[in-house]
């Protein structure tokens, strides 16, 4: 089992937060900063690399795209894929197909400046099942699904876990750490967040094995979430003061109809 | 070299201060009359063409030196008739005086149990003593008396949260706090997520708090010393006391072992917090609970009348049970074993073994996996204190003590086989000792002094793998060491100054320097109250904590004594401060150190104090003005930034007033500026969900905090044999429903996660209790 003691936090907070209320907090706004946020993987999707920029809390969510990016990513072999931008802000490269054990080195050019990136592919992630289970953790009486994996031999086999429902996702950052138990069969525990599932529902989850510095990244995100440390941005893998993160990883997809 | 230094130390005072010819040494105990009790701190003064005067010292016992001649001499107690003798000295002689308790309700409500005007010419200073009357009577959450929540009521005590018996003291975090149980650390004074301290009132006696010139027997802390005694038990009779509360019931018995020999007390707490708190519903998978409880005992026996002995032992713990599928307790377990005893009849002095634990467990269970934590900090002390009565113008304290700490900080277990090998978390060994020596003098009528030294060490021992890291926390080297073998070791001066001048008969001006030295560190990047601490000794890479305070005072009593002021103005640098790397992990982890980042502190302010301590009506008016601020290497840019604790503004009134005989009422208000705290300055989406930007560390600000408490206390009418005796305490805490943040969350919408909400959790408002009291006397 992997990254429980997350849990003890949440059901802490569970415990007493029938008090809330939604107010009206005056922030102070930062000029907007560039974000890009980076993937290839082994399981055929195209390499992808979103460039925006943030917005102001009080926006709607329609994040700035960036054009006019000049994207390539090369390998440690050599080989060189330029990416497309295929719609605004989104640049693609359906060629490039990643290979475990290989250090990909992303290069954006924006405005006359480059911003660098390298993540390594890690071992093969393996995924063998997804169960549910119900669990009276936190009292709010949802399912968790389990995700059951190979951990191999070693520490630092650091997962993802990628989550939709009924093909929506679940916005929601899934991360364990390979810290405590090494090899043999691991099962990771992951909620729905706010989505209740009911009989019928059809969860697909997608297992990654990602590099240090994204789980790291990821973590940050995570933790950012469950609000239990004091708030900072997550340390980006990408060089220029930038946020986002460049993740090459290996991946599994399962899917799972709950009973 | 350490010893050498204090031999030569001893022997320099010895000869300087050494007795008048024809003085005699009048020593001896000051009890309560009814129950013989020790009383702390009772003042006894002897009076011919000059006046003289002492207070006996943790243990009721005092020494005096006069003059051949015939004195008149009154010992005095708050809340306690004075006792006004007259008395021919003209050889050394043993006193054991009894004082009468005042009824309770005719009592004047005295904040401290200080002499009048002790204030002003004692030098120590940043020094509160807690009356355990006026606790009974101060309202708080759920009527649950609580010292340490009253503490938070004097300025310079700061609450960690809403309803939170953790507190920062002149802007130190909570683990700076010294919290001792009868000389033994308790390291987690909090039961059910910080709601209530782990100190059943019933069983204590006396309760003293140092913010500033901590005194050189007290060490190992950077912020403060709570220093807690539990009663002795009744010597005399029988006594039963207890109580039914909102969300405990308590029971406290003491009597004779042998009447005026020995006594013992027991005393048990027990709540039903799984009603209080709505957690607890059942989800059918399986038992729920939710519930903490409290054991106190003590037993002392006078063996003769220079030696007694004492025993004492707190056990407490939290349980939480949700299911098959999550439990968790902890709890602190003390025990100490005291040995006083009286050399000729000046020299006090007190043996100890202390035994302090506190440890948790955690069981997570997801469907056929289950895994567990487990995670101890325990400590084995010797301790050596003498307390020498030099002349009425000079005493001496001098000691020393060893403690061995064992820690396991938190392993994580898997309790089914998953084919996994798992990682252990290595246990962590260290020796800290101590030795000390302090010197309290009057120098002129006007002028007192108190200088003492404090040498300290810390041996971290193995077995155990050590590691060095590079700037990024990456493993450059590890080194093994064998059983006992010393990996490093840390010795310390830490020099305690204090001085107090007197201005007039009525006020004074004080100053003092203190340095103070932590060889444990809390471990924890967590904003919530949970109890799942991690404590490290220092190590190969975490230096000694050390705090430097400079305070200056200034002091003014009203003539009649109604009305006490006092003003502190303080300044505390702080060096070797541990703080976090960006998603850092901490539990569980064996490379915990590589999560670590180093800096600097500094903390200053301005309290001040207004007292009125006798009359109907009584109580205080606090104001703090206060900063804290930190500097860490790889946060914030290396600025300096505010501590979470940091609050400019911090007010507290509180008023008793008895309107007759059976009814007295209180009320409480406190108002502190907002704790600071990083908001968003904007967001992004990464990872398919909004995530939040963030720029200066704790550039907000929560809104401000206030709260009214108001208390009322019912006594029955007294029954004719006066041996029963029973009491109502009503009480309702915010009483005017303020929405105080307990915490802020930003959030996506549920329904358009493309917005984005704050979320304020509020906690308690209008929160009633009523608890009865009883009390049985044989």
């Amino acid at each position: 089992m992997k990254s429980a003691p997350v849990i003890v936090g949440i059901l802490l907070i569970i415990a007493f937060s029938s008090c809330e209320k939604v107010i009206n907090v005056d922030l102070k706004n930062e000029i907007p900063r560039l974000v890009i946020e980076g993937m290839v993987d082994d399981a055929g999707n195209p390499a992808k690399v979103i460039i925006s920029k943030t917005a102001i809390f009080s926006a709607s969510g329609n994040y700035p795209k960036v054009t006019g990016a000049v994207v390539k990513i090369t390998d440690n072999l050599g080989n060189i894929f330029s990416l497309a931008e295929t719609s605004a802000g989104i640049y693609t490269n359906a060629t490039l197909a990643g290979v475990v054990g290989r250090t990909y080195h992303l290069s954006v050019i924006l405005d006359g400046k480059s911003y660098t990136a390298s993540s390594t592919m890690p071992r093969k992630a393996t995924l063998d099942s997804l169960l549910v289970d119900n669990n009276a953790i936190g009292n709010i009486g949802q399912k968790w699904i389990g995700v059951v994996y190979k951990d191999p031999v070693g520490f630092g086999d650091n997962v993802q876990v990628v989550q939709t429902i009924n093909g929506k996702a679940d916005r929601l950052t899934h991360v364990a750490y390979d810290l405590y138990d090494d090899g043999g069969s691991s099962s990771f525990f992951i909620t729905t967040g706010k989505i209740k599932l009911k009989a019928g529902d059809v969860v697909k989850a997608e297992l990654r094995f990602i590099d240090e510095n994204v789980f790291r990244y990821l973590l940050g995100v995570q933790n950012l979430a469950d609000g239990f440390t004091i708030p900072e941005n997550p340390n980006s893998n990408i060089s220029g003061n930038v946020l986002g993160f460049f993740s090459v990883h290996s991946s599994e997809t399962k899917t799972i109809v709950i009973p | 070299m350490k010893f050498c230094f204090l031999l030569i130390f001893l022997a320099w005072a010895a000869t300087s201060y050494a007795q008048d010819k024809q003085s005699f040494t009048i020593s001896g105990t000051i009890k309560d009359a009814g129950t013989g009790e020790t009383l702390i701190g009772a003042n006894i003064v002897l009076y011919a063409t000059k006046q003289t005067g002492t207070l006996t010292n943790a243990y009721g016992f005092f020494s005096i030196n006069a003059k051949e001649g015939t004195y008149k001499m009154s010992v005095s107690f708050a809340g306690y008739s004075t006792d006004t003798s007259t008395i021919v000295i003209n050889k050394s002689q043993e006193l054991l005086i009894g004082l009468q308790s005042k009824k309770i309700q005719l009592d004047a409500v005295v904040v401290t149990s200080k002499n009048k005007n002790e204030n002003i010419a004692k030098a120590i200073m940043g020094v509160d003593k807690l009356n355990m009357t006026e606790i009974n009577k101060i309202p708080v959450l759920l009527g649950e008396k609580d010292i340490l929540k009253t503490i938070q009521l004097m300025p310079g005590y700061k609450s960690a949260g809403e309803g939170s018996s953790g507190f920062n003291v002149r802007g130190g975090g909570t683990e700076q706090n010294l919290i001792l149980l009868d000389e033994a650390p308790v390291y987690n004074a909090s039961h059910l997520f910080g709601f209530f301290s782990t100190f059943n009132s019933d069983a204590i006696k006396d309760v003293s708090v140092y913010k500033g010139g901590m005194p050189a027997q007290y060490g190992g802390r950077l912020s403060s010393v709570v220093d807690i005694k539990m009663k002795d038990g009744n010597q005399k009779n029988l006594d039963v006391e207890g109580g039914l509360g909102a969300i405990a019931s308590r029971i406290n018995v003491s009597a004779p072992i042998v009447k005026d020999k020995g006594s013992f007390i027991i005393s048990a707490r027990r709540t039903y917090a799984d009603v209080f708190l709505g957690l607890i519903k059942d989800t059918g998978q399986g038992k729920q609970s939710l519930y903490f409880y409290d054991i106190n005992l003590k037993a002392n026996y006078k063996i003769s009348k220079k030696d007694r002995l004492f025993l004492s032992g707190y056990f407490g713990r939290d349980e939480l049970i949700v299911g098959n599928q999550f439990s968790t307790d902890w709890g602190n377990k003390t025990a100490t074993l005291r040995w006083n005893h009286i050399f000729g009849n000046s020299l006090f002095s007190n043996t100890s073994f202390i035994f302090s634990n506190f440890d948790y467990k955690v069981r997570v269970k997801f469907g056929d996996d289950e895994f567990r934590i487990f995670s101890k900090i325990e400590d084995l002390n010797f301790k050596q204190d003498f307390d020498w009565n030099i002349s009425n113008k000079s005493k001496l304290r001098f000691g020393g003590n060893i403690i061995n700490h064992t820690i396991a900080p938190g392993a994580v277990a898997f309790a089914t086989t998953t084919g996994g090998v798992a990682k252990p978390v290595q246990n962590r060994f260290s020796i800290e000792s101590a030795m000390y020596v302090s010197h309290e003098l009057k120098v002129t009528d006007k002028l007192e002094i108190i200088y003492g030294l404090r040498a300290s060490n810390l041996s971290v021992k193995g077995a155990g793998n050590f590691y060095n890291y590079d700037k990024a926390g990456n493993i450059i080297s590890t080194t093994t060491y064998t059983k006992g073998e010393t990996v490093v070791s840390y010795f310390n001066l830490e020099p305690r100054f204090s001085a107090s001048y007197k201005l007039t008969e009525l006020s004074s001006f004080k100053a003092s320097y203190n340095r103070n030295v932590q060889n444990l560190h809390l471990i924890t990047n967590a904003t919530s109250n949970a109890p799942y601490d991690v404590w490290l000794p220092s190590t190969n890479n975490i230096k000694p904590e050390t705090a430097d305070q400079y305070a200056v005072g200034y002091y003014k009593n009203s003539s009649e004594g109604m009305y006490e002021f006092s003003s502190e103005v303080y300044y505390k640098a702080l060096e070797n401060q541990i703080d976090y790397r960006n998603a850092a992990i901490i539990l569980g982890n064996d490379n915990v150190e590589s999560e670590l980042l180093y800096g600097i502190g500094r903390a200053y302010g301005l309290e001040m104090m207004m007292r009125k301590k006798t009359g109907r009506v009584t109580g205080w008016v606090g104001y703090t003005l206060s900063k804290v601020e930190k500097k860490i290497e790889g946060i914030n840019n290396g600025d300096y930034f505010n501590a979470r604790q940091d609050r400019t503004h911090d007010i507290s009134i509180v008023g008793m007033y008895d309107v007759n005989k059976r009814w007295s009422v209180s009320a409480t208000w406190v108002y502190t500026t907002g704790s600071a705290v990083t908001f968003p300055t904007g967001k992004y989406e990464a990872n398919g969900q909004t995530v939040f930007l963030y720029s200066d560390r704790n550039a907000a600000r929560f809104p401000a905090y206030h709260r009214l408490d108001l208390g009322a206390t019912l006594e029955a009418r007294k029954n004719k044999s006066r041996r029963y005796q029973s009491s109502w305490t009503f009480g309702v805490f915010n009483a005017y429903g303020r929405e105080n943040a307990y915490t802020i969350t930003f959030r996506e919408k549920k329904d358009d996660p493309a917005k984005s909400e704050a979320v304020r959790t509020s906690l308690f408002r209008f929160v009633p209790s009523v608890t009865w009291n009883f009390k049985f006397n044989q």
